[in-house]
């Protein structure tokens, strides 16, 4: 049965198709074909069998019907039997009688007229022709036709037709097995092709060489199709090694499970967190990897199996060997061919705890110390507030301190409807206690001073020290003046009595001003300045204090208009600067020199600064003022550089006042920058006492200042009280010791000691000494002698206006003064 | 009288059989048309004129032919006794005919009840039926008798 099995194997190609398909065709068709021809052809040689017989029966009774004798009917019979064509041939008379006939045979048993081919199956074709005459009316010609002749015809054509049939299917056969494999050739080498490119053979070009259209196109196709997968599965297969370098690097385990939270994949970094093998998680449950006994553990098979919400969270993962550490689980969810699939993401966050549990642990010693510190700078803050707004020496609030709760007690009578008193206090004798017996003896007399005052006051009340002598007692309830008068009084009364300090006693006396809020103002400032006037007053009579009267207050009017005059004065300069040249001890030349204001009244003529300073330090000008100084020295001095002329520095005076406003830094750097002047050349000359007043805030001003690279000089150094310990902290550079000490230099031996001791600490301490009031050439030769390094004061030049400073200045350049220039001696050799 | 009473009995019956053999195979062939067609004779000729596709007028008749193919055995008969001719050359001879003179083609009815119908229609026209259709209808008369033999 081998060649059954190779039959049905061709049959199954394409070829065995063809071939098999052409067969079944021809087989239905060509018998189609056959039978319907044949019987076509049978119809066609029957008809025409049954049409001779007919019209040549019917000819030959019309030959017969013209002479029915017996011998010449036998005679027509006879002729047409002979012919071959009939067979039996009869004239039949009336009652049946046969007159003559004709047979080839023995004649016809049988004569059944036909009217069909083949009808009665006797192979004779019977007919019967009416002959009817006059003499014989029912005369009958009975003629019968051999079939077989047709028949024999149509048989030969039927055999003839199945022996082209058999032909026509067998040369079918082979061509069409030719076709098949002439069609399928190109077809089977692209088969082979296509199959070494399945085997790897990707680089091999699908082509085939062929004059089918459809199979070229159909080459050309499968090749591009090739060059696709070939491209796409190098893309797969480079995005494949992608993910998996990224799934084998990852540090987290990802874990893939089926809905049910059994293991189906899980990356290598799952094998090292949990110590299990790549494949032996496979089928098995998602919570083996979770601690049983864990608080979270059932919630994170809840969140694997997807009846939780997802969302990341801290729990105790187990090992293999059971050890358990803390993880962080992800869930997410993915459908991967309509089925639900999880993937879970662990990452073992066991140093992170860690970390977290130091960070804990320092966040705590950070909060510690921050409490800590915060306590610390609290306190701090608190003393530096405190120092900030009280005395140093006396512990009493200073003025800042004053201005505050005098600000809070207004408020508080304009609320309650009641009057407050401000008493200021001055003492009588202090400075001469103090020139006499020394800042020491000075500094312990004021707090005996402010002590013995706080006797007489309330708890409520304020005493405050305002610098110097000065003191100030705010009662922020009172009835009345009498009342008011009753307590300054008391205080008067008080300070009457002798202070003894060290064996030594003092009467030093007090007076008190006294102004009532509201009576004689309603704010701050106007309450201080009319408690100021008042005092003034005071000072003048002899009950030692005094309430502020406007009447009495005879340089109200004055002092109103001359502040006006002033304002309008700075507005429209007639303000100018004189100076005074400081002379090196060394050189004999000038070193620096002294702005000094004036003030160039329309109606009082050329104004002194004592005159006016102290009205436009109380009333708010001396901001103005000030400026107006520093802007006006600084551009003279960039005028004189212009000129050519070499300018020295110039030493501008500030006020107490002037260390209050935090904004002079900015606005002498700005006027600086403006005349493009350098820091160095300028000089602030401040008082002991402005330092000293509110000594907090000026070493804030005056050591911004000095970052700047301003040169800082102490101005009447001497007259003050302040320690040398505070005046150590203090950034100057120059100290210039007051003209009470030089003045009678020669004639004072206890000026003459302070006088060295000073320049020599003043030298100890790095600080150039400036003598004032040089007004004798004994004093000069004395202060050089003592090592002063600069001199100022009428025996050199009183103050001089900008021409003539600039003659000065282009001697000085010249060569300087010859008087100045002697040679330093030692003091008393 | 024993004899020819059994010879009598046999005559008697081969008479019944013969008659009834008679009577199983005669079939008429008749020209029928409408009953005003009645008594209208037609001789052969004229009657082959009519169904070669040509109109015969007689008796102020004008007489077309129909061709009956309800039944094969009565065409066949008809073209054997009537026309001479096989179906395929009658139907060419037609077809030629109009071809050469103009006029229609006879109807032809494959449906008995139809051509009935279009005989009582159309007064004039002639078909071929066996008589003993014929009997069984009421409008149709008998113009003529186109043959009539035993059939088997």
């Amino acid at each position: 049965m081998a060649w059954l099995d190779r039959i049905g194997k061709y049959l199954s190609t394409l070829s065995g198709h063809l071939v098999a398909g052409g067969l079944l065709i021809h087989a239905i068709l060509i018998p189609l074909l056959f039978v319907g021809i044949g019987a076509i052809v049978a119809q066609f040689s029957e008809a025409r069998f049954i049409n001779q017989i007919r019209s040549d029966s019917w000819l030959f009774s019309r030959l017969l019907i013209r002479d029915l004798t017996p011998e010449h009917a036998q005679t027509l019979l006879d002729n047409a039997v002979l012919d071959g064509h009939v067979i039996y041939a009869a004239l039949e008379m009336p009652g049946g009688a046969i007159t003559a006939k004709g047979s080839l045979g023995s004649g016809h048993l049988l004569f059944r007229e036909d009217f069909f081919f083949g009808q009665h199956g006797d192979g004779v074709y019977n007919v019967i022709i009416p002959v009817a005459t006059d003499d014989y009316p029912d005369a009958k010609l009975k003629l019968s036709y051999d079939e077989s002749t047709t028949t024999d015809h149509l048989n030969t054509i039927y055999k003839s037709g199945l022996y082209l049939v058999g032909a026509y299917v067998f040369l079918s056969m082979i061509f069409g097995t030719y076709m098949g494999m002439w069609v399928t050739r190109p077809l089977r080498a692209l088969r082979d092709v296509a199959r070494a490119v399945a085997s790897g053979a990707t680089d091999k070009t699908l082509a085939v060489d062929t004059r089918i259209s459809e199979v070229k196109s159909l080459a050309a196709d499968l090749d591009s199709m090739r060059a696709k997968l070939v491209k796409h599965s190098e893309e797969i297969a480079a995005s494949e090694t992608h993910l998996r370098a990224v799934m084998d690097n990852v540090m987290d385990a990802i874990v893939t499970t089926d809905a049910n939270g059994i293991v189906q994949s899980c990356n290598p970094a799952t094998g090292r967190i949990f110590g299990y093998g790549v494949d032996e998680l496979a089928g098995k449950s998602v919570d083996l990897l979770l601690a049983p006994d864990a608080a979270g553990a059932k919630a994170a098979s809840d969140r694997v199996m997807g009846t939780a919400p997802e969302q990341p969270g801290d729990m105790l993962g187990r090992r293999r060997d059971a050890s358990e550490f803390p993880i962080e689980m992800m869930v997410s969810e993915m459908f991967l061919n309509e089925q639900r699939h999880r993937v879970v993401v662990f990452r073992d966050i066991t140093e992170r705890k860690h970390a977290e549990r130091e960070l804990l642990d320092l966040q705590a010693s950070l909060e510690q110390r921050v409490v800590r510190r915060t306590k610390e700078l609290a306190a701090a803050n608190e003393r530096l507030e405190y120092q900030a707004l009280h005395d140093a020496l006396t512990d009493l609030p200073n003025r800042v301190l004053l201005k505050d709760r005098l600000q809070q007690a207004i408020q508080v009578a304009r609320e309650q409807r009641h009057s407050l008193a401000l008493l200021m206090l001055d003492l009588n004798r202090f400075k001469e206690v103090n020139d006499t017996l020394g800042h020491h003896m000075g500094d312990l007399l004021l707090q005996q001073v402010a002590k013995r005052k706080q006797q007489v006051l309330k708890e409520a009340d304020t005493l405050a020290r305002l610098g110097g002598d000065e003191f100030a007692v705010l009662i922020p309830h009172v009835k009345n003046v009498q009342e008011a008068n009753g307590i300054a009084r008391r205080v008067v009364r008080i300070m009457d009595e002798p202070f003894i300090i060290e064996g030594h006693s003092f009467r030093i006396g007090t007076s008190a001003g006294i102004a009532i809020y509201p009576e004689h103002g309603t704010d701050v400032a106007t309450l201080m300045r009319h408690a100021d006037v008042a005092l003034y007053v005071a000072k003048g009579g002899n009950s030692g204090y005094s309430v502020y009267d406007a009447v009495k207050d005879e340089h109200t009017v004055n002092r109103l208009a001359l502040m006006n005059d002033l304002r309008r004065g700075i507005d429209h300069d007639e303000l100018l600067l004189h100076y005074q040249p400081k002379i090196s001890a060394t050189t004999g030349r000038i070193s620096e020199v002294e702005a000094l204001v004036r003030w160039k009244h329309p109606r009082r003529g050329l104004t002194m600064p004592d005159e006016f300073i102290y009205l436009a330090e109380h009333s708010g000008l001396i901001r103005p003022l000030t400026g107006w100084v520093l802007e006006a020295a600084i551009q003279q001095s960039r005028s004189f550089a212009v000129e050519g002329i070499d300018p020295p520095p110039v030493a501008v005076n500030l006020s107490m006042h002037n260390l209050h406003d935090a904004q002079l830094p900015e606005f002498i750097a700005r006027v600086l920058s403006t005349w493009q002047m350098s820091p160095g050349q300028l000089m602030l000359e401040i008082t002991e006492s402005a330092i000293m007043a509110d000594s907090v805030s000026a070493l804030d001003v005056l050591t911004r200042l000095h970052y700047m690279g301003i040169r800082l000089a102490i101005d009447d150094f001497g007259t003050g009280y302040s320690s040398l310990a505070y005046l150590k902290q203090l950034p100057v550079d120059e100290i210039k010791i007051d003209k009470s000490f030089t003045i009678d230099l020669d004639k004072n031996p206890g000026d003459l000691v302070i006088v060295r001791s000073t320049i020599d600490l003043a030298h100890n301490m790095g600080l150039k000494v400036t003598a004032e009031g040089v007004e004798s050439r004994k004093a000069w030769d004395i202060l050089v002698d003592l090592g002063c390094d600069m001199l100022q004061g009428y025996y050199i030049t009183p103050p001089i206006a900008a021409d003539k400073l600039r003659e000065w200045l282009v001697k000085d350049k010249a060569g300087g003064f010859r008087q100045f220039q002697s040679p330093r001696r030692t003091h008393g050799s | 009288m024993r004899r020819f009473g059994y010879v009598a009995l046999l005559l008697t019956g081969l008479l019944v059989l013969s008659a009834g053999h008679a009577l199983a195979g005669e079939r008429r062939l008749v020209l029928v048309g409408s009953p005003e067609l009645r008594g209208l004779d037609l001789n052969a000729a004229e009657i082959r004129q009519l169904f070669l596709g040509y109109a015969v007028t007689k008796d102020n008749h004008e007489v077309t032919a129909a061709i009956n193919k309800s039944d094969a055995l009565l065409y066949e008969v008809f073209l054997q006794k009537v026309i001479f001719m096989s179906s395929q050359t009658y139907e060419r001879q037609l077809v030629a005919k109009v071809f050469h003179y103009g006029g229609q083609l006879p109807p032809t009815f494959a449906r008995p009840e139809e051509l009935t119908a279009a005989l009582n229609s159309r007064p004039g026209l002639v078909t071929f039926m066996w008589e003993d259709y014929v009997r069984q209808l009421s409008n149709v008369t008998v113009v003529n008798e186109l043959w009539h033999g035993s059939i088997e």
